[in-house]
């Protein structure tokens, strides 16, 4: 799977155009803010219909415009191609896939799978536990849509359930027990089963990449973790109601477990130093993208921002080559960076970024 | 504002109508067979005089009770609870069922202010106490309200002879993508056991 064009209209700084990126690796090398990150962005936005970093759609508007379009001609692994078109304004957004409106989001996020490297990614690592959490769940929904679906269910009956202790709809409130802790535990225990997969992962990428012995893991700690069974879970629903009830939200579930990475002992978000932590990161993605492809046995398409820069030459050479398993790589540099050959070689596109536009240099 | 404005406005307070629609269909009317405007608005004016919510099962009817609350013909012994109006029409027209009827009018959404205390628990409730069914089949929609409506109302008739069931529901999910068939399939492996109580 690879995208053959990528096209913008009032996509915030850059010009409108199609830019042909037909090839394994694509290379947008400029100075800061010429319009390298804005076209990744473009692409996650074609794959899962929201961007990585703006939170409001509006916000992906050239100056001044109030609308944008995108679109893109991806080539499947069947040998055809794909258009994928993504327009919003008037406040609303519209997908289409070969000219048919997708309405659910989840019919979009299984089209093309794309994992974005970038600097955020450090959060994944020293950040809240919704940080560390949204990891673990992107990494299994990316190829379990029944994880997805159950996450977005619970969810959805958190927020009611959350209501109902608002409005004091006692009587509703056993009823989302039920779905509660019966989609809380599917999800608790897809967690633990993928951290123990993770963790093999893990271990063995941050030892080949910081050349050290250390031991980094991740240690799982749900919130039910006391709980194996659905009805336990329910129980502790129903023993904690009255906190519940006084914290007017629902203080116990999977929306509160912990995902820890710890350095032997340590917890590395205080032992470890910045450098460590954005290595740390990086294999994150690493496994990510493995993860991806032993599950579903696809290659994704990678979208490297800007995260070499702070790796010496050696660690972005042992970078490098754990990178692999990708249909398609898009990567950014600074102008004065050096870039490896793997990056560059034969089945490589190389665009000079300047204001918005996209040159061969 | 002008009268062309003002309809296309009003018309933009019905649903599935945005502003384009709306203007469309504003130049339309003022296009038309004046005869038909009139019959449009007369009809307008009048339907909810016309048609109200039956007394006995809250179906829209012209009639107190409606045709089916008051046709001697069909089991009395079955009650098929659902969310709308529509939804009886619905199955109604399949020919399935024969049954009497029962509109809650919505289903359970504490966040959008929708409590059991906004739905018809009341009288469904008052009606099983009185007439003699044997079965409720509960048919609200296979959306998670809709399923949060269905166990609670199982809760409610806990520990009365009935025998309830919910309706089997087909593909109740939008795309038609490969995802749709595989999250189908794995929920269906998976079992529901939702009205396990
Ligand atoms: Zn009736």
């Amino acid at each position: 799977m690879r995208f053959r064009s990528l096209g913008f209209h009032y996509f915030r700084n850059l010009a409108d155009s199609m830019v042909p990126t037909d090839a394994e690796h694509v290379v947008l090398v400029g100075n800061n803010g010429q319009g390298k990150t804005n076209f990744l962005e473009a692409l996650y936005v074609l794959c899962y219909g929201s961007s990585f970093r703006a939170s409001n759609a509006k916000d992906m508007c050239r100056h001044g415009k109030r609308e944008f379009s995108l679109s893109a001609i991806v080539a499947l692994d069947d040998g055809t191609n794909q258009q994928i078109l993504f327009r919003f304004g008037e406040g609303k957004r519209e997908i289409r896939i070969d000219g048919k409106e997708i309405r659910d989001r989840r019919d979009l996020i299984y089209n093309v799978p794309c994992i974005v490297f970038s600097h955020d990614d450090i959060e994944f690592i020293r950040g809240t536990p919704e940080s560390k959490r949204k990891f673990f769940d992107q990494t299994m929904s990316m190829y379990d849509p029944l994880f997805f679906d159950d996450l977005r269910r619970y969810r959805s009956v958190l927020r009611q359930r959350n209501a109902a202790i608002k409005d004091g709809y006692a009587s509703l409130i056993p009823v989302y027990d039920v779905q509660l802790a019966k989609l809380g535990m599917a999800i608790q225990k897809r967690r633990a089963e993928e951290v123990v997969k993770f963790n093999e992962l893990f271990v063995k990428l941050y030892q080949a990449v910081s050349q050290t012995d250390e031991r980094m893991y991740i240690a799982y700690k749900p919130s039910w973790g006391d709980c194996t069974t659905e009805e336990e879970a329910r129980d502790k629903l129903s023993r904690t109601l009255e906190r519940d009830l006084r914290m007017q939200t629902t203080a116990s579930g999977i929306h509160r477990d912990q995902f820890i990475v710890m350095q032997d002992t340590a917890n590395f978000a205080s032992s470890g130093s910045t450098g460590q932590m954005r290595l740390a990161s990086l294999i994150f993605r690493i496994a990510q993208v493995h993860s991806y492809r032993k599950n579903t046995g696809k290659e994704p398409i990678l979208l490297v921002d800007d995260v070499l820069l702070e790796l010496d030459i050696r660690k972005r050479g042992l970078f490098l080559s754990l990178l692999e398993g990708y249909s398609q790589a898009f990567f950014t540099f600074l102008p004065e960076e050096t870039y490896f050959s793997k990056v560059s070689g034969q089945d490589g596109l190389t665009y000079a970024v300047e204001d918005g536009t996209f040159q061969v240099p | 504002m002008t009268s062309l404005e003002q309809l296309a406005k009003q018309l933009t307070r019905l649903p599935g109508i945005g502003p384009k629609s709306a203007s469309r269909l504003a130049y339309h009317l003022i296009k038309s067979d004046p005869q038909y405007n009139k019959q449009l608005a007369e009809l307008i004016a009048s339907i909810q005089d016309l048609v109200f919510p039956c007394p006995i099962c809250g179906s829209f009817t012209e009639t107190d009770p409606c045709p089916v609350c008051a046709d001697p013909n069909r089991d009395r012994s079955v009650l098929c609870v659902v969310e709308q109006p529509q939804d009886v029409v619905t199955i109604a027209a399949s020919g399935a069922y024969d049954g009497l009827f029962h509109v809650l009018g919505g289903a359970l959404s504490p966040l959008e202010g929708i409590g059991p205390d906004k739905l018809d628990f009341a009288r469904l409730l008052q009606r099983i106490e009185k007439e003699s069914f044997h079965e409720v089949i509960i048919a609200t929609n296979p959306t998670e309200e809709g399923d949060t409506t269905a166990m609670y109302l199982r809760h409610l008739l806990k520990g009365k002879k009935l025998t309830i069931s919910r309706l089997a529901s087909g593909l109740p999910i939008g795309g038609d993508l490969e995802y749709a068939d595989r999250l189908t399939l794995a929920r269906s492996l998976r079992g529901r056991v939702d009205f396990a109580d």
